[in-house]
């Protein structure tokens, strides 16, 4: 070989010595579809929901934001990032995409609740002007100069008393290691498809303590917000709220007043994971999963 | 008619015709006897002064007629015909001078008209070398001093008692010269040698094994004429050896200058007089580079050694560097050197070597280098499922093709990776690389020089979630480029050249996003497959307008095209120097700027092909003083403004009361305004150093809003001292200080206050940290010596502030050997 050949051979083949970039060779990942589903819809026939006070309450909007779906854990392998919120109207009769993360292994299934952000998607039903009606900012005793995560509006009538509501819950949350059962988040195997569905618990908000399987629906206390402690012209606030009495129970202990209850306590509640699953419910912790607050 | 005549009138007839026809018969009769005029006295002509200021180097003929008298002096003398450049001036002036032995005719003394020939060789150069012991600075004499010239002949001088010999037998153009000695260690420097121009090399030479134990130092080489480009600051390859926490590195050097303001501490990216480090360029012999340091603290992706110098351009830069809107770092590599030379070095992390050697009887040049580390073994102990890995390689063949052309093949590429593995698979969760291959061919045109070059270029990028997911996007460049310097006059020279490129892009299919995800659709439209298209024309005059006064008006011309969006951006440019005395210069630099939409940190192949909404702009000013205040030592206060427009900086721009602006094709206005003081002494002298400050303002404008830069930092302050103690040992320090960014509101901010102006901001903590670094070298034999070396950036295990958030401390130790020969 010639000394111009061997050079010219020196200098492309250094090329070759440093090497490429390894191409993807992982196994094959499993798919999971999550969706969310509002029970609204399968209440009977007439829209809204009875609660055992005798009020009948109807909800004209309800917008929910949901996502940032997260699969983690040490025995699992994320394979794709779907780390983004979608604005739900949860008064829809039909299951709706949150998200479809692809992993594999044992993984924790993580995701939150809260304001919008700007390139939030936008569910079946939702418009523009929602997305710019829940960011836009306000404060109460909560949250300061926040978004909306969730907003509801409605009605409650009991014989010819009607009640008007209109809130706007700007506190996000999020929900670590959710499982079903006692030990298990999801398992993933490859080319594995599943699915795991949301439930959005829309008559939440009226629970009258916070154990779920004791709780009963009531909108009593909400009425007399209005009448006892508020100003008495139909329309319930939430300062208002904040004006009700916690019973004297142990069961309460934890909030200040009703509107804490409602706020922080019951909120949280709306979505549930595959309907009876089990959460670590906390503040949102931006750098991963947060310390445990509440449960389900 | 004969009958009117008697017989003496036809007689006296005939006698004149027959004269009449011996004079018209005659005339060689009449000629062999005139003799012509002899030259007597000729003192010769010298090569006019101003064909060397103009480059003319030439054999000129110059033909006179001259009229001389009957003493033979010349009477009057004319061009026949022109050459210009001086040459008919000075044969005309020559010509008075002549003596000539009249032309005779019938030995009488007449006048006469001749041609005369001047033939004009240009003169030798002269070089002039000085041999000085380091030590005591006696002159050395009786030094053996070998030369080499153009036509490879080699000649050797001996030093006379005063140390120096001068040589005038050399041919113009590239020259090698050696000091050879029994007794000192031996040195090589590369000249180039221009008619008429005397060049001076001085060797400052040292014993092996002598007691200070130092290395030769740096050779000091007088060329004339040469400086460099009014608005540039630059280190040295030495140079950048000695500063602490640049490992060697002469691209680390960058982030020390002034006008320089760091996101992070360690990390390569940097705001250069406010511009993003999207909208920096970075450049190798013209070549672009698409980042300078492996994952992010790692070396340079380029080995020390073959880097010369590297210098920074922070506003008003040549006409000859385009397409980028912010600052330029240009680094040029060391010339082709056909003795057999190297270095090597072993460090904690990496391993590096470079070695060069000649062929072909010194014609050819083959040199190869790289850096190779073994992180992932290191870290297999502490972290298994942790793959980290960087290398890089550099490969250069040059040949001369005649003492005029070289054609160079030059290659060079970095790779990185950063995985994790777990059962087996291995997630790519970082990973870059690049790859060169340049063909040069570099004339001399005898005026100037002229480059033509092509480029092959591939850079690729893969990332854990890229667009959501695991994908790589790749580039393919194919590059052309020329560039002419010729001097026009002694005062007048001009740079002209081309440079076009095409880019391809391409991403890897999608197989795992979601495809409702915001980050994977935004992706796929600021990233989209497409072919780039780029083509540019420029040129400058370097005009010396007077004695002292340097100005360089010039421009370019760019035409892009990306898909169906094209644009067409001119870019004027401007810069002076003004020598106000021997020691003290004005410098001015302005110019505009464009460049296509750029991501926010320089990465291969994420350029967003957003060119629909236009290209940026930037507008550059800076006017400044410098000064040699000492021996060694330059000073220099320099005023800054830059304004930019359609600024594609997402890291830098965001709304006070909204989340991160991450739309890249979201465009921001911008300005930057500020004073840098540099003030540094020879980092090769015994005590060396430099102080850099920048006071600074850097603002965006988004909407109505207009709000200081996420990155703006009022005070950057460097600085550095090395000191040579002798016996090779070299300690250095460097400090390193700058004031904290604004802070992000927070949510307690009242929804109805007025939005924020660029005052009254709160901002995170300032910074401080030390960067040591500890040598000690010893020399072996006559060129060879190993160094060890101990460095610490980040001494002071100091820790960073970001808002909410405290990181570090980042602190990267270095201890090594290593070796040159």
């Amino acid at each position: 070989m010639t000394t111009p050949v061997r050079s010219l051979v020196l200098v492309l083949g250094f090329a070759v010595l440093t090497g490429c970039l390894p191409d993807d060779t992982r196994k094959a990942p499993g798919r999971l579809d999550v969706t969310v589903t509002s029970d609204y819809a399968l209440s009977p026939s007439t829209p809204g929901f009875d609660t055992a006070d005798g009020w009948h309450v109807e909800y004209d909007r309800f917008l929910i934001t949901l996502g940032e779906v997260a699969l983690g854990g040490d025995d699992c392998t994320p394979y794709n990032d779907t780390d983004y919120s979608r604005v739900l109207d949860a008064l829809l009769d039909a299951p709706q995409k949150l998200s479809a993360p692809v992993a594999l292994g044992a993984c924790d299934f993580r995701f939150r609740m809260r304001p919008p952000p700007d390139d939030a998607v936008l569910g079946v039903g939702v418009t523009a002007a929602d997305l710019k009606m829940l960011r836009e900012p306000g404060s109460d005793g909560f949250a300061e100069d926040s978004g909306s995560a969730v907003y509801v509006s409605g009605k409650a009538q009991r014989a010819a008393d009607t009640k008007r509501f209109a809130w706007s819950f700007r506190l996000g949350a999020q929900f670590d290691d959710c499982k079903l059962l006692a030990d298990s988040g999801v398992s993933l195997s490859s080319d594995d498809q599943q699915s795991v569905d949301i439930t959005l618990r829309s008559a939440a908000l009226f629970q009258s303590v916070p154990n779920d399987a004791l709780a009963e629906r009531r909108f009593a206390p909400f009425a007399e917000a209005d009448d006892v402690h508020g100003n008495g012209d139909g329309s319930v606030t939430l300062e208002e709220l904040a004006s009700v009495p916690l019973g004297a129970n142990a069961t309460f202990d934890r909030w200040d007043s009703f509107a804490d209850y409602v706020y922080t306590g019951l909120v949280p509640k709306l979505p549930r994971f595959r309907g009876a699953g089990i959460c670590s419910i906390g503040p949102i912790d931006e750098g991963g999963h947060g310390p445990g607050g509440g449960k389900h | 008619m004969a009958r009117l005549l008697d017989r003496p009138a036809r007689f006296r007839i005939a006698c004149l015709v027959a004269l009449l026809g011996l004079a018209l018969s005659r005339p060689s009769m009449a000629q062999a006897d005139v003799v012509a005029p002899q030259l007597e006295h000729d003192p010769g002509a010298a090569y006019p002064r101003q064909a060397l200021r103009e480059k003319v180097y030439q054999h000129v003929e110059v033909v006179l007629i001259l009229e001389l008298d009957k003493q033979g002096n010349v009477e009057r003398a004319r061009v026949e015909s022109p050459r210009g450049h001086g040459f008919d001036e000075a044969a005309l002036e020559a010509a008075k001078a002549l003596r000539f032995e009249p032309a005779r005719r019938a030995g009488a003394a007449v006048k006469a008209r001749i041609r005369f020939r001047y033939l004009f060789q240009p003169p030798p150069p002269a070089l002039a070398v000085r041999v000085i012991d380091a030590a005591s600075g006696k002159p050395v004499a009786g030094a053996r001093i070998r030369v080499q010239g153009v036509d490879r002949g080699q000649r050797t001088l001996a030093t006379a008692d005063d140390g120096s010999v001068t040589s005038r037998d050399l041919p113009p153009g590239a020259a090698r010269v050696w000091f050879e000695s029994g007794e000192h260690d031996a040195q090589s420097a590369d000249v180039t040698l221009v008619p008429g121009d005397d060049t001076e090399v001085v060797f400052r030479v040292t014993k092996p094994g002598a007691d200070r134990g130092e290395a030769p130092e740096p050779i000091e080489v007088v060329v004339h004429g040469q400086k460099l480009a009014p608005a540039v600051k630059t280190f040295s390859r030495e140079e950048v050896r000695q500063i602490p926490g640049a490992f060697g590195d002469p691209f680390r050097a960058i982030e020390a200058m002034p006008g320089v303001t760091p996101m992070a501490s360690g990390l390569p990216f940097f705001y250069v007089r406010g511009a993003p480090p999207g909208n920096v360029g970075y450049f190798l012999d013209g070549v672009r580079v698409p980042y300078l340091y492996h994952v992010g603290f790692g070396p340079s992706v380029v080995h020390p050694g073959l880097v010369e110098r590297v210098d920074l351009y922070a506003g008003g830069y040549p006409a000859r560097f385009g397409r980028f809107a912010g600052g330029i770092v240009a680094a040029e590599t060391a010339a082709p050197r056909p003795e057999l030379h190297g270095e090597a070095n072993v460090r904690l992390f990496d391993a590096g070597a470079l070695v060069e050697a000649g062929f072909a009887n010194g014609r050819g040049t083959a040199l190869v280098g790289g850096r190779y580390s073994y992180t992932a073994a290191l870290l297999s102990l502490i972290a298994p499922e942790v793959e980290l890995a960087y290398r890089y390689y550099q490969a250069r063949v040059s040949y001369d093709l005649s003492p005029r052309d070289r054609l160079t093949l030059f290659s060079f590429g970095a790779y990185d990776l950063l995985g994790r593995e777990r059962n087996g698979d291995l997630t790519v969760l970082f990973g870059t690389e690049f790859y060169r291959l340049d063909l040069r061919h570099d004339h001399d045109t005898g005026h100037g020089s002229l480059r033509t070059a092509f480029t092959l270029g591939l850079d690729r990028t893969a990332n854990a979630f890229l667009a959501g997911e695991q994908r790589q996007i790749t580039t393919q460049i194919l590059g052309a480029r020329t560039a002419l310097e010729h001097r026009l006059s002694a005062d007048t020279r001009f740079r002209l050249g081309t440079d076009g490129t095409v880019e391809r892009y391409r991403t890897s299919p999608a197989k795992y996003a979601d495809p409702d995800s915001p980050e994977t659709q935004a992706f796929a439209s600021n990233f989209p497959p497409r072919t780039d298209l780029a083509f540019g024309v420029f040129g400058d005059l370097v005009l010396d307008v007077t004695p002292g006064v340097e100005l360089v008006p010039g421009a370019r011309v760019d035409l892009y095209r990306s898909d169906s969006a094209s644009a067409v951006a001119v870019d004027p440019r401007i810069s002076a120097r003004f020598a106000v005395s021997d020691r003290v210069r004005i410098i001015h630099a302005y110019g505009i700027a464009h460049q296509p939409p750029s991501f926010v940190l320089p990465i291969p192949g994420l350029t967003p092909g957003n060119l629909d909404n236009g290209l940026q702009q930037s507008w550059q000013t800076s006017a400044g003083v410098e000064a040699d205040v000492a021996d060694a030592t330059t000073a220099s206060l320099t005023l800054f403004y830059n304004a930019f427009f359609d600024m594609t900086d997402a890291a830098g721009s965001r709304t006070q009361r909204g989340p991160p602006t991450e739309e890249l094709d979201e465009r921001a206005m911008g300005q930057a305004v500020g004073a840098e003081l540099f003030v540094k002494r020879k980092l090769t002298k015994q005590l060396g150093g430099f102080l850099s400050y920048t006071l600074s303002r850097s603002t965006r404008s988004l909407g109505r809003e207009k709000f200081p830069s996420n990155f703006d930092r009022t005070h950057v302050l460097n600085a550095a001292l090395g000191y040579d103690l002798g016996r090779g040992w070299r300690p250095g320090g460097r400090v390193v200080f700058y004031t904290g960014t604004p802070l992000e509101p927070t949510q307690n901010e009242d929804a109805s206050s007025p939005p924020r102006t660029t005052s009254g901001i709160e901002r995170s903590p300032a910074f401080f940290r030390l960067d040591v670094r500890l040598e000690k070298r010893w020399v072996l034999g006559q060129s060879t010596w190993i160094s060890f070396v101990a460095e610490v950036l980040n001494a002071t295990l100091s820790k960073e502030r970001f808002g909410d958030e405290e990181i570090g401390p980042i602190t990267i130790p270095s201890v090594g050997a290593e070796m040159g020969f």
